[in-house]
């Protein structure tokens, strides 16, 4: 392929595989254990993987291999400990000033090393290769794979990194915060009409991509009030005859966040898309809120409420 | 009779003082490549350091000039591609000087009678069971003899795969050039489609899938090297030697077998040495495309088709190649070296092609 | 069918077939024959023009006597053994052909493509040796090749080319040489040389020689020993004075008696 092409598919890429985490992959890994919050060195840890994980002594030099784990460590106050992020890395704004080590969704090994952690922070599924992964660790350094695959795992994480970076009660009053947010959303949208709702991840190549079964992101959708239509598992792809038979009452677009030609209307004109409830009541609404829906860190409570205002508007000021 | 010394230094083939300047020519450029591809990277750790890390590492007294990462960097990260793009570079380039002369046909490559089809195979396998059936999660820690289960399944998915095309190009009675080719075409089709198969339903380990489909020489790590060097130099050496069989089957089969050549073991011998050096170069690297192609044209162009000379210098020609095809994609970023070479070979492809054009309207 | 033949020298022959008949098999359709019966001997020093038609089996006999293609009756024997027994490198020592059209690789010189004639003795594993070197000398030189030393065969005109071929031939230094058609494309001035080379060395170094010859008058410059090939049997066999005799010609070669009359050369031949 074309180098052009791999920059166009690699955002696609990683927006599948994060959005459509099963929410309970099997065979399920090992939740992650953390020591009792003593704060002492050296540390061992489980992570996502399985893998037990030792740090030697509090991490200083940590590289984030995902933009997810990138605002995780930002929201514990460790932003200044970042020596290498990702090129997709967009929140907070400091991180534009931080080196990259992760180009075009490669892993570059001599950036990562030049960088000389103390931490690793890798994505799991896959996202990380797991080649790269062993070759890290080959080489010495303590690398956390982070896999979380529902709401409850990414709270999970931060209370992992902060045990792993000396941070634990940043990571306490973050997901105290998080918990009371998800909680008032799941009270607001409580006693709702679920609608079918689809979430359109991406129309490629004649293909309909949306949130897989029994992934995170038809978990979400069913956090914030909805009935998700879902796709296959493995290639997150629905056939238009099946989409048609599902007839949702409420068209999310997700790619609408980054293409500004998928439209309500545009949606609308598509060969027998015109059949659909959702179409024929207008109820068709971009989502811009994308980016924060399909990242597993601190902002996807973001993300939810903004699918709960989308699904049940009524019930939000 | 006229013992003229004119003519005995002609005759005879390359002079040794030729066959020196040629191929020491190729060992210096060779040489060269690698030295410039060890010094850059997307880490500043320039000749200088690399000269001094290495002379520390041999015990001699060096002020240490560069950051502590360096050495790692050098020794764990760089050293290893570079000496694989070497070996693949080497095997390819060997290899599809064999193919060529075999089947007679300058279009065929080290790939063409079924090995990168079925190595692929082997590899998207391995890469794609743990998706598909979650029983077989083995994880990022399968190894076998330290080895990684893509790589021992791509070079017995080669080896399997031509000798599938063997077997089935030989029921046709006596197998000759051409049955080989198109049953192997019809193979490596075959085999691709499965591929193909597997790769839409490759979930998760698509980037992986793709990346190793197109090439790339970051995951081979020194135990991976240590299997495949033996494999790829002791088959090419194998093959060097059998120069004169391969001029004479450029002559035909009929008059290569009046000037004693056995066709059948001879032609069983280069495609079995040729494609254990292939497959072991697949399965280090994946299907580098471009290589096995275009190095074989490239060097025949510039010493001629006499293999003697053309075979270690195609050797060391698609090891400088690749070597420096590496260097370019890791200066680039993250651009898989499969790439590169095609940026390099379509190209020159075309180049080749409009000159042979030009070539047969001249008397 | 009488074979008369020349009083040959008292050695063993090179090269015998005894009622040699190959044929090509065809599934659901009767067997191609194109050999029937051959018996032919070869001994040291004889040069034989091979004549017949085209479709008469002239480069199937080369192909059988070599062992590249099996007999399907009788027996073809190389120095008394017979030639599977023999491997194919033993075989190129002693016999080496001439195809008549021969694959030419692009890009080597004269002098390459010589040397690859002495493939079948050469000992070293890198190169040539100083035997091989004066092998090749000595072939270039018999075949009136030594000027297009240097040139690149693929630029050479087709009798140019055709001497190169026949020097390649001889740097194999075989006992016996089966040359298909080796005048093709050759002027005249070159026919004729090349054919009292071929008696030269058949004279001096005991050479055996089989030549496919398409042109019957060429047998007047070397008087050989003149095989008829007809339709895959052996027609004639002897003194090309018997052999050539109008009547024979015209009844193989499917022309007219006066034609055949002028083509063997008149009056001196018998009817």
């Amino acid at each position: 392929m074309p180098a052009r092409r791999i920059r166009a598919f690699a955002p696609f890429l990683l927006i599948l595989a994060v959005a459509c985490q099963p929410a309970s992959p099997s065979p399920s890994p090992p939740k992650p254990s953390m020591a009792p919050s003593a704060g002492a060195y050296p540390l061992v840890l489980t992570d996502d993987a399985g893998r037990q994980v030792t740090l030697p002594a509090e991490p200083e030099r940590i590289v984030s291999l995902a933009p997810s784990n990138t605002e995780i460590a930002c929201a514990l106050d460790a932003c200044d400990r970042l020596v290498g992020v990702t090129d997709f890395d967009d929140y907070p704004a400091e991180v534009a000033e931080i080196p990259d080590v992760v180009i075009l969704a490669v892993v570059d090994i001599e950036l990562v090393v030049d960088a000389d952690p103390d931490l690793i922070l890798a994505a799991g599924n896959e996202l990380t290769p797991s080649a790269v992964i062993t070759q890290l660790t080959d080489l010495g350094y303590p690398v956390l794979v982070l896999y979380p695959a529902s709401l409850d795992q990414v709270l999970e994480n931060i209370e992992l990194i902060g045990e792993a970076i000396n941070a634990r009660e940043q990571a306490d009053s973050l997901t105290a915060d998080l918990r009371a947010r998800i909680a008032a959303v799941g009270d607001a949208v409580t006693g709702a009409a679920r609608p079918r709702t689809f979430y359109e991840v991406s129309v490629f190549a004649g293909t309909i991509y949306t949130a897989g079964r029994d992934s995170f992101l038809a978990s979400l959708i069913e956090l914030a009030g909805g009935d998700p239509i879902t796709g296959d598992a493995l290639t997150f792809a629905i056939a238009l005859e099946d989409l048609l038979v599902a007839d949702p009452e409420l068209i999310l677009l997700g790619d609408a966040a980054y293409d500004p030609s998928v439209t309500p209307e545009a949606v609308s004109a598509r060969q027998g898309w015109g059949a659909i409830s959702a179409v024929q009541n207008g109820r068709v609404v971009v989502m811009l809120a994308d980016p924060v829906i399909t990242r597993p860190g601190p902002r996807i409570v973001d993300g939810l409420e903004a699918l709960a205002r989308a699904i049940h508007l009524d019930r939000f000021d | 009779m006229r013992a003229s010394v004119a003519t005995r230094s002609l005759v005879g083939g390359p002079s040794l003082g030729r066959a020196t300047l040629v191929i020491g020519g190729a060992l210096v450029v060779f040489l060269a490549s690698v030295v410039v591809a060890v010094g850059l990277g997307s880490v500043e750790v320039g000749l200088p350091e690399a000269i001094g890390i290495i002379g520390q590492r041999l015990g001699l007294p060096v002020t240490e000039t560069w950051a502590a990462t360096a050495p790692t960097i050098l020794f764990e990260v760089r050293l290893p591609r570079v000496l694989a793009g070497a070996l693949v570079g080497a095997g390819l380039g060997g290899a599809g000087v064999v193919f060529q002369a075999l089947l007679r046909n300058p279009m065929a490559d080290p790939y063409v009678i079924g090995t990168a089809a079925g190595a692929s195979l082997g590899a998207v396998l391995a890469i794609t069971a743990p998706v598909l059936v979650p029983a077989l999660a083995l994880g990022a820690g399968t190894a076998w003899l330290g080895i990684g289960l893509a790589q021992v399944l791509a070079f017995a998915g080669g080896l399997g795969a031509v000798a599938l095309v063997l077997v089935i190009a030989r029921q046709g009675g006596r197998s000759n050039v051409v049955t080989l080719l198109l049953t192997g075409y019809a193979v490596s089709s075959l085999l691709a489609a499965v591929v193909a198969l597997l790769l839409v339903s490759s979930g998760r380990a698509l980037a992986s899938v793709v990346g190793w489909l197109l090439g790339s020489l970051g995951g081979a790590g020194y135990p991976e090297l240590a299997v495949a060097a033996p494999l790829v130099l002791g088959g090419s050496a194998w093959l060097l030697v059998r120069w004169r069989t391969l001029n004479l089957l450029l002559l035909g089969d009929e008059a290569a077998a009046g000037l004693g050549v056995d066709l059948v073991p001879a032609r069983r011998g280069l495609v079995l040495l040729a494609t254990l050096v292939t497959s072991a170069a697949v399965a280090l690297a994946g299907t580098i495309g471009f290589v096995g192609l275009v190095v074989p044209h490239l060097v025949r162009l510039a010493i001629g088709p006499d293999h003697r000379l053309l075979l270690p210098v195609s050797c060391l020609g698609g090891a400088a190649l690749l070597v420096l095809a590496d260097m370019a994609a890791r200066l680039v970023g993250g651009v898989p070296v499969g790439v590169v070479t095609a940026l390099i070979g379509a190209p020159f492809f075309l180049w080749l092609l409009h000159r042979a054009a030009g070539a047969t309207t001249t008397p | 069918m009488s074979h008369l033949r020349q009083p040959s020298p008292n050695s063993p022959p090179i090269l015998e077939l005894s009622e040699v008949g190959f044929g090509y098999r065809r599934r659901g359709r009767p067997d191609r024959e194109v050999l029937r019966g051959v018996s032919l001997s070869v001994t040291p020093g004889e040069l034989v023009a091979l004549l017949g038609p085209n479709g008469s089996g002239k480069t199937t006999l080369f192909r059988v006597a070599v062992g590249l293609l099996p007999a399907g009756s009788g027996r073809v024997r190389l120095d008394g053994r017979p030639v599977t027994d023999w491997t194919r490198r033993e075989i190129a020592q002693r016999i080496a052909i001439l195809p008549q059209l021969p694959t030419v690789p692009d890009g080597f010189r004269v002098e390459e493509l010589v040397e690859m004639g002495r493939a079948p003795h050469a000992r070293s594993r890198f190169g040539a040796s100083a035997e091989d070197a004066e092998a090749v000398e000595r072939a270039l030189i018999d075949a009136d090749a030594v000027d297009l030393v240097g040139r690149r065969v693929d630029e050479l005109s087709g009798g140019e080319r055709q001497r190169v071929l026949v020097a390649m031939t001889l740097a194999q230094e075989p006992r016996l040489l089966l040359l298909d058609e080796p005048t093709q494309h050759l002027d005249l001035a070159h026919q004729v040389a090349l054919l009292a080379t071929l008696d030269r060395l058949r004279r001096t170094r005991g050479l055996a020689v089989v030549a496919v010859l398409h042109d019957p008058a060429l047998t007047a410059l070397a008087d050989p020993r003149v095989v008829l090939l007809s339709a895959g049997r052996v027609v004639a066999d002897g003194p090309a004075a018997e052999v050539l005799r109008p009547i024979l010609l015209a009844r193989v070669f499917d022309i007219s008696v006066p034609t055949a009359l002028a083509l063997s050369g008149g009056s001196t031949r018998g009817t």
